[in-house]
């Protein structure tokens, strides 16, 4: 593209039609008072989630804002995404916490999850450690894996509580046998240290295996390491070259260089073969 | 609506982007001896992320959620995040341990990307517009852009280039003429003096780590 030629980078408006309509139905539905409008509330919230999806978050937040303030905590949950990211609105963390409080007071689980986030990054309100542990701990309970993963993270660390190693691994391995790519890694690394449990090279290789499958560039390059060196698992340069290769594709330098290594030594065949499988792989 | 208001906290706000090199004086040294990146080629390698933008941001059958994760892999390809992470770190960097440098960087890159792709997935109507490019001190090159419409008053956007590992980087990005890096770099000293590298982290992890937007 020439200098000066212009892109239209995002997407036109295409739900105003829809989005007066739910207004309409959400003003219906307070003027008549809220008994018996549940349908209608459900469905001005999904129209202001098909805006979102459009990213037309001006639309979302119109739709949204008088359903947060008749009480709908998912409409609470969801404005106080729009106010934590900036979108459609000048980004106010102050204002996301007061949302995402109100919503976890009724109940809403995630809106309890990210409040809990937001005590810890000091975003919004003061940093208050033990305050986000009492609420992840409610969540986990809940079987959130993003929650039972960012406590474990904070009982190993020794943040907001006494450190409790035994704690932190059990709610990291419970975020990882759910699938939580980031707790698969961080279980890959503990069994490869040997600090928090017993050393294991093999599950070490078994956890990076799985957040590698599910698209995590930090195991994906372990992986590749490992299979090349055979640590932890049979040597297997064709699948250390697939892995280099996704790794390396994404921009991790040292992977760069294994498939450069990989790649002299291999025959032209097994070569074609590993980068037929990485240009095949996608994320579970 | 303050147009600075609004774009600075999703892309870091910061001092002027002409202070990064004299900050960085061991990559400046390093950089000497690479070329610099051709104006042309400069200003080709942002048109090009901004049509790749309207592609991705664009495609029909995907969720935002998909759509911004493309998109993220996508600017990680542009962006050299060791560098800008490691600089953002400062003298930090040498004093936290070989996980721990993993694992900010990890965080890190994941909430740069994840503050772009945000940044630039909604607004309805906007452009995106390549001005020119201009020499920055002994081997870099800045881009200026703009983006206009979408409700907003046109704003600057720089983007400071340099060649690393023989490919154009950005290493830099200035909205305003205030850079992300330096006053993520003030932000990030805070952090650390209050709470450790582990708390550094734990404040990373936890800006990584919301969940998405509920649909009905």
């Amino acid at each position: 593209m020439k200098p000066g030629m212009k892109h239209g980078v995002f997407r036109p408006l295409s739900g105003r039609s829809r989005q007066g309509a739910g207004l309409w139905v959400i003003a219906a539905c307070l003027w008549l008072g809220l008994a018996g409008c549940d349908g209608g509330e459900n469905e001005a919230f999904s129209l202001g989630y098909a805006a979102y999806q459009q990213g037309d978050f001006t639309a979302a937040m119109e739709v949204w804002k008088p359903l947060a303030e008749a009480g709908d905590a998912r409409a609470q949950y969801n404005l106080g995404m729009l106010y934590s990211e900036g979108r459609g609105v000048a980004r106010d963390a102050a204002q996301a916490m007061q949302l995402w409080r109100k919503a976890a007071d009724q109940g809403h689980l995630r809106a309890r999850h990210n409040l809990a986030l937001a005590l810890i990054a000091g975003e919004g309100a003061a940093q208050d450690y033990p305050a986000a542990i009492a609420e992840l701990k409610i969540t986990a309970a809940a079987g959130f894996a993003n929650s039972q993963y960012s406590l474990g993270k904070m009982l190993l660390e020794g943040l907001g509580e006494t450190r409790d190693v035994a704690a932190g691994m059990n709610y990291i391995t419970m975020a990882a046998e759910q699938g939580f790519a980031k707790a698969q890694y961080s279980l890959g690394k503990a069994y490869r240290d040997g600090e928090v449990v017993a050393q294991n090279d093999e599950s070490a290789v078994r956890w990076f295996r799985k957040a590698a499958g599910r698209g995590h560039i930090g195991a994906q390059r372990h992986l590749a390491f490992r299979l090349s060196e055979g640590k932890g698992v049979a040597r297997d340069e064709v699948a250390a070259l697939k892995w280099a290769l996704i790794a390396a594709n994404q921009g991790v330098a040292d992977a760069a260089q294994l498939v450069a290594s990989l790649s002299r030594n291999l025959p032209p065949e097994q070569i074609a073969r590993a980068e037929m499988e990485a240009s095949a792989f996608r994320p579970e | 609506m303050n147009p600075a208001k609004f774009w600075l906290p999703a892309i870091w706000m910061a001092a002027s982007t002409m202070l990064l090199p004299a900050l960085s004086p061991v990559d400046m040294a390093q950089a000497q001896a690479v070329a610099r990146v051709e104006a042309g080629q400069a200003k080709r390698f942002i048109a090009d992320l901004g049509a790749q933008a309207i592609n991705v941001l664009r495609a029909d059958g995907h969720t935002i959620e998909q759509r911004e994760a493309i998109f993220r892999d996508m600017l990680m390809r542009k962006f050299s995040m060791p560098f800008i992470g490691r600089f953002v770190l400062g003298r930090y960097w040498q004093s936290a341990t070989i996980d721990q440098q993993e694992e900010y960087l990890a965080l890190f890159s994941e909430f740069v990307l994840r503050n772009y792709a945000s940044m630039l997935g909604g607004y309805a109507g906007e452009t995106f517009e390549v001005l020119n490019a201009a020499e920055a001190g002994k081997s870099d090159m800045i881009v200026s852009s703009r983006v206009s419409g979408g409700g907003r008053e046109p704003l600057g956007v720089d983007w400071r280039l340099r060649m690393i590992d023989d490919q154009p980087q950005i290493i830099d990005v200035s909205v305003g003429g205030i850079s992300m890096s330096i006053t993520q770099r003030e932000e990030y000293s805070a952090l650390v003096q209050r709470n450790g590298m582990a708390g550094l982290i734990e404040a990373l992890r936890a800006r990584t780590n919301s969940l998405p937007a509920e649909g009905p």
